[in-house]
């Protein structure tokens, strides 16, 4: 038993470093510090996109055959690793980590060849239509329509918390094709344009101020036949396959260890109000070592699940373990955070974004300015990609056979 | 024993409740706006609590207040609370209006009362962060009058005209009215999490006018204080249980209410105590006897923004990514809720002088 990485590994881990030294600006890095919301905006990540495509590097988690990296599981990790270290802006998991394995699992090889390399140079952005205002964590309930008109679809419906629709060229989505099954067989997993007369997006803004998700309205929107992922019937499975990838198979352990050893640092400077630093506070300094370990623990955890990984083995249910540990975490870490900084930690600008020449001057520090907006969309963490609740039936039905 | 409000006390808390229904109406149209104008809250609303009086709740009858104690303090700012009302009733009337009603700031509170002046407090700063005791801010004799140097933060609401600004002298930490338009005193406006404006001040030789008190009055007022952000916090909280009670019950998941989940009733009953929990707390202090108060509004002030943290989180996430929105009152009583909860210092702060009064 060891958790060493080969001579090999080591020397990936160096090149990453390199590359990221050379290639990363700083511009993004502020990008991606001075944003609060889960994702950076497209000014920020599709540059980093870019440079990492013109690297070879973009699509690590898709299969060799159809543009991926060939990389080991260890390698992805070390590779994400280096990347939160950095500050570099994560990427849109939207085409990248959910539809592109998805239609490079289930898809055609027409559909391969027409939508796959379009996500890496970032020609098609995209959205997810999976929920909608009747179905949250009952997502099998949903309601939208899709009914066959020759070659093509008619949806109707209403799809809801949908990230950055409004900057989207297609969306993927479940749509109900057969309403006489039961609800699980009757949906297909379905691609639409957004810019076409039935599709409405209307912003909804958190309660942070961010505009980062929306409402998405379809009114007898098309959608292709050739364009639907895998049979008609087919939705259900491919969208367990697509969540499994949402809610875990990434490393988020190494991202939220630097933030915690951030805070640390951060504790260090500021004034405990009675001559001396916040450093020296127990009660402080304690509440980040428990953070602290909780996170050491999960990237072992991580490091498990990737053994398994690296041994051959699926993502299975131990991928809601993760999604469980990884939010509750980055909550009480961004609450951490609002204290730190006492009374600065309660400023909450309205302008967007936090970063860049136009950004509006913080009150005490960048990182004051940044903690209240975090907090507030951190409470998504719990709820989005399902919720802890349904996670925890997950792992109570599926692991422990409750 | 009775924990019921007497006549002129349910009075009172009517009155409350007929502005805030009046001006509010139930749903968050008017705080939006409220929020959008420039000082962060509507006048219109500012002068009709003017007109009720309750600008001058924290007076006393001798100086033209309504002379409010505990108990009136706790109803009027619960109901504010539960309302979710925008105008700074806690800041800009009852922490100016003890201060200069227990000072020697009487000849000011007539502008406070009739709503032609807003006051707000200017103490805190940034290397003294919960420790009401620590004061950089320096006062120097020139002439006949006083100078100020030094930095503020947190001055709610920020754009105030009349300062009560804290500052360090030979005599000791005294507390002087500044005019904000007075040269050498800088503003930076912000907004914070609940979309009030605050600002940070900065004073460069700036004049001071009266002083009204010293360290000692301020100090003496935190118990009140602390009461009243309790009791807000307290109405808030209430909202935010009573609206996810009620969305519980309604919303149809997996063929049933939410609320049907025993998941969800065993979090609804988790939150449900620390609710009724903090209401003792709170009543705890405002019965107190007067040797006990101040002990028992630190200790209320710490239990019941601890709780309403708790709740509000759990009103998010039972809300799901409607709870995440600007469109819910959740979200708004949420960040009240922080705001209050570092009102004159932190539940920690409020918890160490609990402790320390024992």
């Amino acid at each position: 038993m060891d958790m060493d990485f080969t001579a090999a590994d080591l020397a990936f881990r160096d090149e990453v470093r390199a590359f990221l030294a050379a290639e990363l600006p700083q511009r993004l890095r502020d990008g991606m510090t001075g944003t609060p919301s889960v994702f950076v905006e497209p000014d920020i990540g599709l540059e980093w996109q870019r440079i990492l495509h013109a690297k070879g590097w973009l699509a690590y988690h898709w299969p060799e055959a159809v543009g991926g990296t060939g990389w080991s599981p260890v390698q992805r990790y070390i590779f994400e690793k280096e990347c939160a270290l950095a500050d570099a802006p994560s990427l849109s998991v939207l085409g990248l980590r959910l539809v592109g394995p998805v239609i490079a699992e289930y898809g055609t090889p027409d559909q391969k060849a027409r939508f796959l390399n379009r996500i890496l140079t970032a020609e098609d952005l995209w959205c997810q239509g999976y929920s909608e205002p009747g179905a949250g964590s009952d997502l099998a309930n949903l309601k939208t329509r899709a009914v066959r008109d020759g070659d093509r679809y008619r949806v109707t419906g209403s799809k809801i918390w949908t990230t950055h629709a409004h900057y989207a060229d297609w969306m993927f989505c479940l749509a109900r094709t057969d309403p006489d099954v039961k609800p699980q067989a009757g949906i297909s997993f379905l691609l639409l344009r957004m810019k076409q007369p039935g599709v409405t997006v209307r912003p909804i803004i958190t309660m942070a101020g961010d505009h980062e998700v929306n409402q998405v309205f379809l009114d007898d929107a098309e959608a292709l036949v050739c364009d639907r992922i895998g049979e008609e019937g087919q939705g259900w499975t491919i969208a367990k396959f697509l969540l499994e990838n949402e809610r875990g198979g990434g490393s988020a352990a190494p991202r939220l260890i630097a933030e915690v050893e951030r805070l640390q640092r951060l504790a260090a400077n500021q004034p405990d109000g009675f001559g001396g630093r916040l450093g020296d506070d127990r009660a402080t300094m304690e509440r980040l070592a428990r953070l602290k370990l909780e996170a050491e623990a999960l990237e072992i955890t991580e490091l498990r699940i990737l053994a398994e990984l690296a041994a051959g083995k699926k993502p299975g249910p131990q991928t809601s373990l993760v999604k469980l540990v990884t939010s509750t975490l980055r909550q009480h870490i961004d609450e951490a955070a609002v204290d730190l900084f006492g009374q600065d930690g309660l400023q909450l600008a309205t302008e967007r974004p936090l970063y860049g020449n136009e950004s509006p001057e913080p009150i005490g520090s960048k990182a004051a300015q940044m903690v209240m907006p975090t907090y507030l969309n951190s409470r998504a963490w719990t709820i989005f990609g399902g919720s802890n609740e349904v996670q925890k039936n997950i792992i109570a039905k599926t692991v422990l056979g409750l | 024993m009775n924990f019921e409000l007497n006549e002129d006390q349910a009075l009172l808390k009517a009155a409350v409740e007929r502005f805030v229904d009046n001006a509010y109406g139930g749903d968050l149209t008017a705080r939006r706006a409220a929020r959008l104008a420039t000082p962060g809250f509507a006048a219109a609303h500012w002068a009709r609590l003017a007109d009720t009086g309750l600008l001058g709740l924290a007076v006393s009858a001798t100086n033209g207040g309504l002379g409010g104690g505990r108990i009136e303090l706790m109803a009027t700012l619960e109901a504010l609370g539960r309302g979710l009302v925008a105008e700074p009733v806690l800041e800009a009337a009852v922490i100016p209006g003890l201060l200069l009603d227990a000072g020697a700031g009487a000849a000011a509170l007539p502008g406070l009362i009739d709503g032609t002046r807003l006051f707000a407090l200017a103490h805190l700063e940034r290397e003294a962060r919960h420790n009401l005791a620590r004061v950089g801010t320096t006062a120097r004799a020139d002439g006949d009058g006083i100078i100020l140097d030094g930095t503020k933060i947190a001055v709610t609401p920020g754009l105030a005209d009349q300062l009560i600004v804290s500052a360090k002298g030979p005599d000791g930490i005294g507390l002087y009215l500044v005019a904000a338009d007075a040269p050498g005193v800088d503003l930076r406006t912000y907004r914070l999490a609940d979309g009030a404006v605050a600002a940070e001040i900065t004073l460069r030789g700036a004049r001071a006018g009266a002083r009204i008190g010293d360290l000692a009055t301020l100090l003496a007022v935190v118990p009140l204080v602390r009461l009243a952000a309790t009791a807000e916090i307290l109405g808030l909280m209430a909202l935010l249980f009573d609206t996810t009670l009620a969305y519980v019950k309604t919303r149809q998941q997996f063929g049933q209410p939410l609320g049907r989940f025993q998941v969800i009733q065993h979090r609804m009953t988790d939150a449900y105590v620390l609710v009724e929990q903090a209401r003792s707390q709170l009543l705890r202090a405002v019965l107190a006897p007067e040797a006990d108060f101040a002990r028992a509004a630190a200790g209320a002030k710490s239990f019941v923004a601890e709780a309403a943290l708790s709740v509000g989180h759990t009103a998010v996430q039972m809300h799901g990514g409607m709870g995440l929105t600007d469109e819910l009152v959740i979200g708004h009583a949420l960040k009240r809720v922080r705001v209050l909860a570092l009102c004159l210092g932190d539940s920690a702060a409020a918890l160490t002088d609990y402790a320390a009064a024992a």
